[in-house]
């Protein structure tokens, strides 16, 4: 795989349009992940999900994407509320649909497009050298395209802001690498969702690298639904720094297939900033998806919450990773954390590590997690009010998960997903 | 027994004692009211020496600067504060809590120690006068107690440690009739020449068991207007707005 | 410079220093120590080939790290691997022929080992460095067919249940220090309790350090054939140095089936002086198998001593209805460090565990829960609960858990949870109230809190401990 990619790696530098001035970077960076390779369970991070192995068994020949399709076809948008799309198509940036102008609130730049302009103080696109993340450092090196986005200050988008990626995986096509990069000004308001595709018949991975910087007063609101199939794999890696009384709300859906893992990273850099992590797997087929927080806690009075909900059928894998850190600076922090798996057939498994790591005394921190079956009692219950032993089922899962869901804010994302739940549960066996 | 001199006290720089003055002889039985807010609980918890006040003015307590005592020490020479809002301490159980603090005022005053045998029997004995059921004895302290629970287990403490002074912040509140009952009931058993009682209540219901000799009306940090009986009954009917 | 040694005493009243003559074996690791170890032990030749296969693949491992705590390297070759005190390599026949001396180290511990003055009811086995010098009542065991003495007098009058189970639970290869351990293991304690037989009295283990520079590396090895029961205490002292010193201990327990196993540990090993110098490093290796069905194996700790404890005693419960339990008190304070939590591995069917496990941290002390609950594929109707409380007291140290839970069972319910916390202000202030003074109301309130793990001693353990709770902490509020 390695000697692959490393192929990939020389037509990529040849071949990619927009020159490479920080082709030095991506050189290095590619170095590092040479040294590591692909992470394995041996790794403290990736103990749950042995990367290296799944990826192999998933992907038979990674060819990175170089192909920039402006003529794709895919009418399947979202209807259930009215939205600001952005479309990238095979990991590159279309202008479509929308036209942005900065009087719906933001500038924005893509590399593709416009690299030269280096418009970010905060790091933006720019290589960070010496990632210990050996996928961050892949996608340093191959990074094709992203987006950067700065909202005005003091601005309220009165809508949501969709990100399309739709990939149509094929045997020439199936590795994509972007970043997304975000600065919520001041006392901006702005709500994202991120949504995954794969519309082809070849399995893919995507591995996408995601910044948000979330200055004084702002609130943001992420929002994460893939379409996968079997075979595709997700790596998310997220990055969130936190201002002064910022509020940041995240909420992942895990229905689909293949692998997916979330690494988020959540700093909580001011007073008064908070952070709402929350998500839901419903898994089957195999599938495999982790979720893996880190919660830095570094300045007093901030407050983190989490909440997991995971079902997991038909030798299906579900881990859940999630820490909070507490600075010696961090003093009245709330930090609360909670996941709860059911597994519902012997051969399904459900792994969790829910970390404490505290350093200032006058802190409020609890983690719970839990994981069995569903209360045989309830089920009794319901079949005795007269549904069949699977309508009950299928209504304490629904109940279960929707638990999670009800902490999503964004009233209209928020009955979307309860409406996708109820189609997943339907499809669900 | 206890002075006070021109007391104020600061939270954050926010006056909520401001001047109050009030003396307190061996046998008299006080009762402070006023509104929310008035600064009743920062009295009982400035003459207790709860950390966290700014203060100025002057207490004598026993021929004492009450100032210049730890707040171990307060206890240890007599005062006793049942407090508003008594505290869980889980994994502790509640007789032994009552021993060992029961023990180190006994200490302090050079007196014997108790051992389990002879505490038992007092503090028995104390819980049956009162009426409070004895399994109260064997819980983690005040965990999972009700609100009456709570203060009962107040009134019991006191009258084990039999305090010279013992102060009562709002012990009547949220108590049903037979509750309030007991309150009182350990307040007058415990009423003597010698042993002084400041009662902090919002309501009069307390006072028509206690009977204080004076009573008081905190208002913006200080007393607003001083009392019998009377006073306490004029305030029921016309509340606090005409003073 | 007195005064300061003399209020150092007063801190940990076991730091006192034997004078005594010792036969040591030469410093350092090598074939030549093991079988200076093994013959001084009288040893058959199976056990020294043993113990050299335990060497020869210590070689080929390397000292973990990924342990929170950090500690400067070893140098495995500048300690003593065995020391006795003179006269004792051939056990004294009975306790009246034991150096007075070591008669009273143990009285000035608390554990008079002659006739008329031994504890009611408890059996002691007396570790000094590197020997067993003295077993209490062991006659009266015998009369109900127990055995209860000194490891390496197992290996010569018991060898084959020694050659049936050593090693089974932790075997050779296992990790670096249970290694060393199997290469160098002086003595430790050996206890058999027969099918059926409910122990008669508690048996207990005092394991003191004296020497310096010298490891002390028992192994003790507990089979419970199916039917009995059997309640075991240990406790740990060393005298203070500023050199750190190396405890590198190994636990096997075996229950059968319907057997079961109280094992307890009131750990008080020197912590090292207020700055952080010296202590013991603290590196234990414990672990129980759940051999049969019905069989029971529980742990409880107070970890209260070490400048490093790194311990992880668990269960594997193999046998169906098996139960595994684990009840820890670990405090630190001033720069201590402990790592210690639990493995509990469900494979049979119906097995239950249960942690709880209580932290407390001050000073610039860290304190570490690490644990694991593994569930396997055919553990069916399993359960497990665990609970996981840390109190910070000051901001200078730190508190940590880590649990890992796996669970690959759908009929199974695993369920954790953990808090942190401190001391609140208006806890302290109620009980100043009531009269309590700050190190009173400090003691009382971490006792309440350990309150869960200390009803799991056997009485005459938990007043003990309930002192060296209190004593711990003393200094660390201010």
């Amino acid at each position: 795989m390695i000697e692959e990619l490393n192929k990939n790696f020389e037509i990529f530098r040849k071949t990619y349009i927009p020159k490479l001035e920080d082709e030095k970077k991506r050189i290095e960076a590619f170095k590092d992940f040479e040294k590591s390779g692909f992470p394995n369970k041996k790794l403290e991070d990736w103990k749950f999900s042995d990367f290296s192995s799944i990826i192999s068994n998933k992907i038979e020949n990674i060819k990175v994407s170089l192909e920039r399709n402006k003529n794709f076809k895919f009418e399947n948008f979202i209807k259930d509320f009215d939205h600001i799309k952005i479309f990238f198509f095979n990991g590159f940036f279309v202008e479509k649909g929308e036209k942005f102008d900065e009087k719906k609130g933001f500038n924005y730049v893509t590399p593709y497009n416009g690299f030269k302009r280096n418009f970010s103080k905060e790091g933006g696109f720019l290589i960070l050298p010496n990632s210990n993340n050996a996928l961050e450092s892949l996608n340093n090196a191959f990074f094709t395209d992203g987006l950067s986005i700065a909202t005005k200050k003091n601005f309220e988008f009165k809508k949501p802001i969709v990100i399309y990626n739709i990939f149509e995986g094929s045997k020439k096509n199936n590795f994509f690498n972007n970043k997304i990069h975000f600065v919520i000004s001041e006392n901006s308001k702005l709500d994202i969702m991120i949504y995954n595709i794969n519309i082809g018949e070849e399995p893919i991975f995507f591995n996408l690298k995601n910044t948000f910087y979330l200055k004084k007063n702002s609130i943001f609101k992420l929002y994460n639904l893939s379409d996968f199939k079997k075979n595709d794999v997700h790596y998310n890696f997220g990055r969130y720094f936190l201002e002064e009384n910022s509020i940041f709300e995240n909420f992942n859906n895990c229905y689909s297939g293949g692998f997916s893992k979330s690494d988020l990273v959540c700093s909580l850099n001011k007073e008064y900033s908070s952070c709402f992590i929350n998500g839901v797997m419903l898994s089957q087929d195999q599938n495999h998806h982790e979720i893996k927080t880190l919660i830095n806690h570094n300045e007093k009075n901030t407050k983190s919450y989490q909440k997991i909900k995971s079902v997991l059928n038909h030798s299906s894998k579900g881990v859940f990773q999630g820490k909070i850190k507490v600075s010696p600076e961090a003093q009245k922090t709330d930090g609360y954390q909670l996941s709860k798996a059911l597994l519902l057939d012997k051969n399904s498994e459900f792994d969790s590590k829910p970390e404490l790591e505290i350093y200032a005394d006058d802190v409020k921190c609890s983690h719970g997690s839990t994981s069995g079956n569903l209360d045989e009692e309830a089920i009794f219950y319901l079949m005795s009010r007269g549904l069949d032993k699977y309508e009950a089922k299928k209504l304490l899962i629904k109940g279960f998960l929707t638990d999670a869901i009800e902490t999503i804010t964004n009233n209209e994302i928020k009955k979307y997903f309860l409406n996708k739940l109820e189609n997943n549960i339907n499809e669900h066996r | 027994m206890l002075e006070i001199n021109n007391l104020s006290a600061k939270v954050d720089k926010k006056t909520i004692l401001n001047g109050l003055s009030l003396k307190i002889k061996p046998g008299e039985v006080h009762a402070i009211m006023g509104p929310n807010g008035s600064g009743k609980s920062t009295l009982a918890n400035v003459l207790s020496g709860k950390k966290g006040y700014e203060i100025s003015g002057k207490v004598n307590y026993d021929d004492k600067d009450l100032f210049e005592l730890a707040i171990e020490e307060r206890a240890h020479r007599g005062l006793f504060l049942a407090f508003q809002y008594p505290l869980e301490i889980p994994g502790v159980n509640t007789s032994n809590f009552l021993k060992t603090s029961l023990n180190a005022i006994r200490k302090s005053n050079g007196k014997k120690q108790l051992d389990a045998l002879e505490f038992l029997k007092i503090v028995k004995q104390k819980a049956s006068e009162l009426k409070i059921d004895e399994k109260i004895l064997h819980r983690q302290l005040n965990v999972g107690f009700s609100g009456g629970e709570k203060k009962k287990n107040e009134i019991l403490q006191m009258s084990l440690i039999e305090p010279k002074m013992a102060i009562l912040d709002e012990t009547d509140s949220g108590l049903d009739i037979d509750a309030l009952k007991i309150v009182a009931k350990g307040v007058n058993a415990l009423r003597n020449k010698k042993r002084s009682f400041l009662i902090i209540t919002h309501y009069q219901r307390l006072l028509d068991y206690i009977k204080p000799d004076f009573v008081h009306v905190l208002m913006k940090g200080k007393i607003a207007k001083s009392g019998c009986m009377e006073l306490a009954e004029e305030l029921e009917k016309a509340g606090y707005e005409k003073i | 410079m007195r005064e300061k040694e003399i209020n150092k005493l007063k801190d940990y009243k076991y730091g006192f220093t034997t004078d005594i003559e010792n036969i040591k074996a030469p410093k350092g690791l090598n074939k030549e120590v093991i079988k200076f170890i093994s013959e001084a032990k009288n040893e058959p030749k199976w056990m020294l080939e043993w113990r050299m296969k335990a060497y020869e693949r210590l070689k080929n491992l390397k000292e973990p790290n990924w342990q929170k705590p950090k500690y400067p390297k070893i140098n495995y070759q500048n300690i003593y691997y065995y020391s006795a005190p003179k006269g004792t390599s051939n056990k004294p026949k009975s306790i009246d022929e034991l150096d007075p001396k070591i008669l009273e180290t143990y009285k000035k511990l608390g554990i008079p080992l002659q006739e008329q003055q031994r504890l009611n009811g408890i059996a002691v086995d007396a570790v000094f460095d590197s020997v067993s010098v003295a077993t209490t009542f062991k006659d009266k065991l015998n009369e109900v067919g127990v055995i209860f003495c000194p490891i390496s007098e197992a290996i010569q009058k018991h060898p084959d249940l020694v050659k049936k189970y050593l090693g089974t639970v932790i075997p050779i290869t296992d990790h670096y220090f249970a290694t060393l351990n199997s290469a160098v293991f002086t003595d430790g304690s050996f206890v058999y309790i027969p099918k059926g037989v409910r122990c008669p009295m508690e048996l207990s283990t005092y394991f003191r350090i004296n020497a310096s520079q010298t490891g002390q590396f028992e192994r003790t090895l507990i089979i419970a054939d199916e039917g009995s029961y059997v309640s075991y205490l240990e406790g740990c002292t060393a005298p203070m140095r500023d050199e750190n010193q190396l405890h590198a201990a190994n636990v096997e327990l075996i229950a059968l089936d319907d057997a079961e196993i109280k094992y307890s540990t009131v750990q008080n090993w020197y912590p090292g002086d207020e700055d952080g110098k010296g202590g013991i490093y603290n590196f234990v290796t414990k672990r129980g198998l759940c051999k049969g069905k019905n069989s029971k194996i529980s742990w409880t700790q107070v970890e209260t001593g070490s400048a490093i404890t790194w311990k992880y005693p668990s269960c594997i419960l193999r046998g169906d209805n098996s139960v595994g339990e684990f009840y820890s008190i670990a405090i630190t304070n001033n720069h201590q460090k402990a790592d210690t939590g639990t493995k509990m591995t469900h494979i049979g069917k119906n097995t239950k565990s249960k942690i709880i496990s209580k932290g407390i941290s001050a000073g610039y002390a860290d304190n570490t829960y690490r644990g694991l609950v593994d569930i396997n594929k055919n553990a069916n109707n399993s359960r497990n609960y665990t609970q996981c409380d840390s109190l910070l007291i000051g901001n200078k140290c730190g508190a940590h858990t880590v649990p890992y839970i796996r669970n690959k069972n759908s009929l199974t319910n695993v369920e954790h949870e953990a808090t942190t916390s401190k001391i609140s202000d208006e806890q302290l202030f109620y009980c100043n109230q009531r009269g309590l003074n700050q190190e009173e109301a400090v003691s009382l309130i971490v006792n309440g809190f350990c309150k869960e793990v200390l009803q799991q001693l056997p009485m005459e353990f938990a007043v003990e401990a309930q002192k060296l709770v209190s004593i711990s902490l003393e200094g660390s509020v201010g």
